[in-house]
């Protein structure tokens, strides 16, 4: 066993060998194996580095796929590498054609090639399958359904540039919570909230002027209210809101909406909701067997949450066309609508769903 | 021992020399045959590393790219190697102006020299030792740590690394001692 003195004696031997410079040989030998393994130490301070023995290896390898290549990648004083800018000076344009690259590491021929023949036949392998898709879906195969948003939303106003609006039964409380009444293009009683406990017995249905068919709500309100006591709303004219008139809103008027006149909607104020997530609905097992396409129409009440509320077919080719399309589209989300001010507001929609055979 | 005729079978490297003249990429051959002996000359005859790699580089380069103009008349092949290297030195001293001419005649039987012959077999015993010993003689004769730096960097004792060391260079000395006897 040495002891550790002969360790250090060594190490300190070593130190002071290193300082010197590197051709030096130490002034004074040490005796014995101290002295012997300081002459081993001596020839170890010219030990190549590996990695420039790789390097240079590498460079040669290089040379020897190309040698003009491996010529233009040495420098005169140096012969290392050129920066890839400057190799790809010298090496012009498509130098992989060549052999060379833009990169650090050189291009061979043989496999530049083969990566040339690799991608051809990727290509002609997606070329394939796009041309074996379309003759199998001309064999009968259908495709997914389209959907339409047909942006109805309410209100909107394709009559009128002015909306019609709510009135009220001088109520002290604002119009309370509720969806639309039923519309109709032709008034004949405005909406209500609280029907009169005897009616009629030649009773003309509350409707708001409009040309949509929208889903009526069996109690009718204002969606944006928060009071759920059944309530007109504060102003005259007996229909629903803060305005003034038989209709439905914050107007006057005999619409739906929040501006003056007689139509359908809003003042424009309110921005379309915009469908987020749209799932395509299935064919059903039976229009499968038949081949049969058609178009399914729904009245749809977006909520404030961007879901689907309510959902009715408007129509159906049938065939379970429309439960398949209604099944989907309540797994449908919406950027919901909103008013001018960013508050999201819940609106009625109608939503095409096409089934197609191609 | 010839330190030349120890280099290899005389038939066998004219073998591997014409290989590569027909077939460049047999040069990386040669190269590892007689990479260590052009180091080891070309280190001892100048200022840094850094030069050496240069000049090393240079000579391999040359030498592969004139493989072509080499023709066999018994000499060893590191022999024309270290010629080229002489060369390169001479002109790149003269290039810088340096009062340093290296007398080329006297290099023409370089191949023979002791050191050089006896520094590549070291080079090439280095690569053998076992992986603790060859980092530390690595980190401590190419990088220039010290056993302090080193041991903090393997996470080891300082007299760990010391012995490390120790050992090392035992080895080598014994094996270099073996392979000239």
């Amino acid at each position: 066993m040495n002891s550790p003195t002969i360790f250090d004696e060594l190490d300190q031997a070593i130190d002071q060998m290193m300082a010197e410079p590197e051709t030096a040989r130490p002034s004074v030998r040490p005796a014995g194996e101290l002295g012997d393994l300081l002459d081993v130490a001596f020839d170890l301070r010219h030990l190549p580095r590996p990695d420039f023995k790789m390097r240079l290896k590498t460079e040669l390898e290089w040379q020897s796929w190309s040698p003009a290549a491996g010529t233009a990648l040495k420098t005169p004083q140096t012969q290392r590498p050129l920066t890839p800018k400057a190799l790809a000076e010298e090496a012009g344009i498509m130098p992989s054609l060549s052999g060379n690259s833009y990169g650090i590491y050189q291009v061979r021929r043989v496999n530049f090639a083969a990566s040339v023949l690799l991608h051809a036949a990727a290509v002609a392998v997606i070329v394939g399958l796009g041309v074996m898709m379309q003759n199998h879906s001309k064999d009968g195969v259908q495709t997914g359904p389209t959907v339409t948003l047909l942006a109805r939303y309410q209100p909107v106003v394709p009559m009128s540039k002015k909306a019609g609006g709510g009135g009220g039964e001088n109520s002290k409380l604002s119009a309370s919570f509720g969806g639309p009444p039923k519309t109709s293009m032709q008034q004949l009683t405005p909406p209500v909230v609280v029907r009169p406990k005897e009616e009629s017995k030649i009773m003309a249905e509350p409707t708001a002027v409009a040309d949509l068919k929208l889903s009526a709500s069996p109690q009718v309100g204002d969606q944006l209210s928060k009071l759920m006591a059944p309530s007109a709303g504060t102003s005259s004219g007996g229909g629903v809101g803060s305005g003034s008139g038989g209709g439905y809103g914050t107007g006057r008027g005999d619409g739906n909406g929040s501006d003056n006149g007689v139509g359908i909607g809003g003042s424009g104020s309110i921005t379309k909701p915009k469908i987020l997530y749209s799932p395509e609905p299935e064919f059903s097992e039976e229009a499968r067997k038949l081949k049969r396409q058609g178009v399914v129409v729904m009245t749809v009440l977006v909520g404030v949450d961007g879901r689907i509320h309510d959902a009715q077919i408007t129509r159906s080719p049938g065939m379970g066309l429309d439960e398949k399309a209604l099944e989907t589209v309540k797994l449908w989300k919406f950027e919901p609508a909103r008013t001018s001010n960013g508050t999201p507001v819940a609106v009625h929609a109608s939503i095409e769903v096409n089934f197609r055979l191609y | 021992m010839n330190a030349v005729a120890n280099v290899s079978n005389g038939t066998d490297e004219r073998l591997l020399i014409e290989a590569a003249q027909h077939d460049p990429s047999r040069f990386a051959e040669l190269y590892e045959n007689n990479f260590n002996r052009v180091y080891a000359f070309v280190a001892r005859r100048v200022q840094n590393r850094e030069e050496a790699e240069d000049v090393t580089a240079e000579v391999f380069h040359q030498a592969l790219s004139k493989l072509g103009q080499f023709q066999w008349r018994g000499v060893p092949f590191v022999a024309w190697l270290l010629r080229i290297a002489a060369n390169a030195m001479a002109d790149r001293w003269q290039r810088e102006s340096r009062n340093q001419e290296v007398p080329v005649d006297s290099l023409e039987d370089a191949g023979t020299d002791q050191q050089v012959e006896r520094s590549a077999m070291l080079f090439q015993l280095v690569d053998h030792l076992p992986a603790d010993q060859r980092l530390v003689i690595l980190r401590r004769f190419v990088e220039q740590k010290s056993l302090r730096e080193i041991s903090q960097e393997l996470g080891r004792t300082e007299g760990a690394i010391k012995q490390l060391q120790f050992r090392a260079l035992q080895t080598l000395r014994s094996k270099v001692r073996s392979n000239h006897e």
